[in-house]
């Protein structure tokens, strides 16, 4: 029966929801409200998250990095002397393996304008190698990406807005009337307040991070759109030339050393307990003690036992270990980069790594912190595939290199992007429990709805086990009738979650100020434009799992009817 | 061929917290083509036994055999599968489906019975046809009067032809006239149609019409007469 009744079934169901119109509406706008919400959040959700991954690959990470292991465990210190030599052995291993290798130094410092200052993390780099794996290059707004050799700097839009260096973007009026123009010659000076107009005005009461409250008078300024390359790139030289790209960096250079001496109570504090018992006799063959001194003297010739004690002293964070340097290099903002990735805007500046390797640089003989990986041409719009993975990858240098010193490791990129995954695992799941809630008050909606419908039709439904309905037929209708609640609510959530996502994938939603407001870190490796990405896999599924769940709403209503005698349902007033 | 054999009938029920001994002993039979009544004041338990005989509720001890079948071995769905295929009702109430149509209500058994549609339709429309109600066929229940309604639910009791036809108070409801007309009506198709029927009832006219009338009182047979 319950095939060739199956028409007819459907057709009490549809006629018993037009009987209920209202409560039938209501309980469809709700599974349609639930769907697509449940669409468009999801959708939202992935597009950040696949594009803050790809930003995170693209500009911090790279597939993978080879760096030391203890870089690694301490990466949130960026431990400047957890550094190592001999890159160049395992970039030409990957170049065999297929991969784009590109070498960085990363320290960091504070950075000194004219004006101001900023703690800044310096990342050296090879500025023609690091184009094969990163796509700094491509995000350089004004000026010029850096060249070897030079002592430039590629900095932070955010931060060079901070520090008053690069172009003025949107100077107040008393800014570039006292600060920007007098700087510059005379006869430049018509040129250079020819490339601003003035700021729309904001409304009264509108918010803006980027617009604080200027004085009475004042007004705020910004750069022309229509201005051409040449007449950017002479702003940036007379800039220059007026000293506004002048900076200093001031860090303290980090390096290893074994200290010529170890006092007794140090040693007894820092060292004693938490050495091994092999790194405790390691350090007794390098230092004698030195009654006299009541402390521990270097009494070694040999390189490698001292860089093994070194190692060990090192291994067990003794600041004695560590020579500190300090260092101030002189450089001249060569551009400011406007990356996708937020991080680069933001306290982040580039070198050339060459630049850094002299004694007026970092005092480096070679070293590097990290060794950044992408397979060759890969495909920036994608992730990282199994071809990158850390496997993978360390198999490839060691085919080419042999074994990796046990010091070394490759790290791929869900070890470096942790937060990033960590921030759209959250959100995820943060935001599908909020949406779980939503649907499970749509469905106790639907319940309460088919309880009443189910309690209003109490005889009805006794006449019809009267007829020889069985009992499994009858759950089946009134199931199949909440399901179709639940059906013509998903297809209209459907609709309305595609088509709210349609604009919100092309051309996305700009949260650009609220980014701003946030410093830029928002957990997500997104500027501004967040974008949807289409889950056909999860639009489909939403408007299954809403019906079947509507279905199941009526479940315990239709039990609860069906457990009444039909006589007693016969006699129901 | 009996139809219904009820032998030393039990029927307890609990109604508001209080316990009521509905049927007590009672041993009762009916054959193939009867046209009979059973009859008695309210609460005397005439309509338990309809329900009993309808296999709509569980006896308490005894046995009742309907059909040739012993109802207390048979599990829920047998039960509803016995009275799709042999049991009609008629109910004082009606109990038509609302969102229905006058045909689609008459059919509605034979969708049960998985009869094709068009056959089905066919049948309806005879079934009311029967009952006088051609040409009502697409109207909804609550367009109909109340004696309408019940010759609705008497053409949807017969048009699977059913070996048995449990009448609850069918007159309850409907004026002398009407009631009259209907009592012809399926006495007419009882002759024609060799349909046994039982009515519970406590109306004369039924009882008139009735060849058998059997009485009870207190859940048993007080008396028993057959014309």
């Amino acid at each position: 029966m319950m095939f060739s009744g199956f028409m007819e079934l459907l057709k009490i169901a549809l006629r018993n929801l037009a009987r209920h119109k209202v409560k039938t509406i209501l309980s469809v706008l709700a599974i349609t409200v639930s769907v697509a919400v449940y669409i468009v959040m999801d959708g939202w959700i992935a597009g950040m998250t696949i594009d803050s991954l790809r930003n995170l690959i693209s500009y911090e990470t790279g597939a993978a990095k080879l760096q030391t292991k203890v870089y690694y465990e301490k990466l949130e210190d960026k431990p400047m002397y957890e550094n190592f030599r001999g890159w160049e052995r395992y970039a030409a291993a990957l170049d065999r393996a297929g991969y784009a290798a590109s070498p960085r130094f990363v320290f960091g410092g504070t950075l000194y304008s004219n004006t101001g200052s900023a703690p800044v993390e310096f990342h050296g780099i090879d500025p023609q190698q690091d184009g094969t794996v990163m796509r700094l290059s491509g995000s350089v707004e004004f000026g010029r990406y850096i060249k070897e050799g030079e002592f430039d700097i590629l900095l932070g839009a955010v931060t060079a807005d901070k520090l008053k260096t690069g172009i003025p973007t949107r100077p107040t009026k008393f800014e570039l009337e006292n600060e920007i123009l007098p700087i510059l010659p005379e006869a430049e000076q018509g040129f250079a307040r020819g490339l601003y107009e003035q700021a729309e005005k904001k409304k009264p009461g509108a918010f803006d991070p980027k617009e604080p409250e200027l004085a009475e008078g004042d007004e705020r300024y910004i750069l022309r759109r229509d201005l051409s390359p040449a007449d950017l790139d002479k702003y940036w030289a007379l800039l220059e030339e007026a000293g506004r790209m002048n900076l200093q960096i001031s860090t303290v250079i980090d390096i290893k050393a074994a200290p010529d001496s170890v006092r007794k109570d140090r040693y007894e504090v820092d060292l004693l307990p938490a050495f091994t018992p092999e790194e405790r006799s390691l350090f007794e063959g390098v230092y004698s003690f030195d009654e006299l001194l009541d402390a521990w003297l270097l009494d070694t010739e040999d390189p490698a036992l001292l860089e093994q004690a070194l190692a060990a002293m090192v291994g067990v964070d003794y600041g004695g270990a560590i020579r500190h340097v300090n260092q101030l290099i002189p450089v001249t903002l060569a551009g400011v980069v406007n990356a996708p990735n937020p991080k680069l805007n933001y306290n982040t500046a580039f070198m050339p790594l060459d630049t850094l390797q002299g004694d007026t640089g970092m005092m480096l003989d070679g070293e590097v912190t990290e060794l950044i990986i992408r397979k060759k041409n890969a495909d920036h719009a994608a992730l990282p595939g199994a071809t990158e993975n850390t496997a993978a990858i360390t198999a490839a240098i060691e085919a080419g290199a042999g074994p990796l010193p046990q010091e070394l490791a490759v790290e791929d990129w869900r070890g470096y992007g942790k937060d990033a995954l960590a921030a759209a695992e959250g959100d995820n799941w943060s935001t599908r429990i909020m949406i779980i809630i939503l649907f499970i008050l749509s469905f106790l909606g639907i319940a309460n709805t088919m309880l009443l419908a189910i309690l209003e039709r109490t005889r009805e439904i006794g006449m019809i086990r009267a007829q020889g309905m069985t009992d499994g037929e009858l759950l089946f209708t009134l199931m199949l009738e909440a399901g179709l609640v639940g059906f013509i609510g998903s297809v209209a959530g459907l609709l309305i979650g595609c088509l709210i996502t349609i604009p919100m994938v092309d051309p996305g939603v700009n949260f650009g100020a609220m980014t701003d407001a946030m410093g830029g870190n928002i957990g997500y490796r997104i500027s501004a434009v967040f974008r949807s990405a289409w889950n056909p896999p999860v639009i489909v599924l939403s408007g299954v799992a809403a019906t079947v769940l509507s279905a199941l709403a009526a479940y315990f209503p239709a039990k609860r009817a069906l457990k009444m005698s039909i006589t007693d349902s016969l006699r129901f007033d | 061929m009996t139809v219904v054999k009820a032998v030393n009938v039990v029927k307890d029920y609990t109604l508001n917290g209080i316990g009521v001994k509905a049927l007590r002993d009672l041993s009762l039979s009916f054959e193939g083509g009867e046209f009979a009544a059973i009859a008695g004041p309210s609460g005397s338990g005439k309509s338990t036994f309809l329900h009993l005989a309808g296999c709509l509720d569980t006896l308490t001890a005894g046995s009742l055999m309907v059909g040739g079948s012993d109802v207390a071995a048979m599990s829920k769905t047998q039960l509803a599968l016995l009275r799709r295929h042999s049991i009609g009702f008629i109910f004082q109430a009606y109990n038509l489906i609302p969102v229905l149509s006058v045909m689609e209500n008459v059919s509605f058994p034979l969708t049960l019975l998985g009869v094709p549609k068009n056959e089905a339709r066919e049948r309806s429309r005879q079934a009311l046809k029967d009952v006088g109600l051609e040409g009502m066929e697409t109207r909804r229940p609550k367009e109909m009067s109340g004696g309408q309604q019940q010759r609705v639910a008497i053409a949807r009791a017969l048009v699977k032809r059913p070996s048995l036809i449990l009448a609850d108070e069918p007159t309850a409801n409907l004026d002398s006239k009407i009631s009259r007309e209907i009592l012809e009506l399926m006495l007419n198709l009882n002759r024609k149609e060799g349909t046994t029927f039982i009515f519970s009832t406590h109306d004369k006219m039924v009882m008139e019409f009735a060849r058998r009338i059997v009485h009870i009182r207190d859940g048993q047979i007080e008396n028993e007469e057959v014309k």
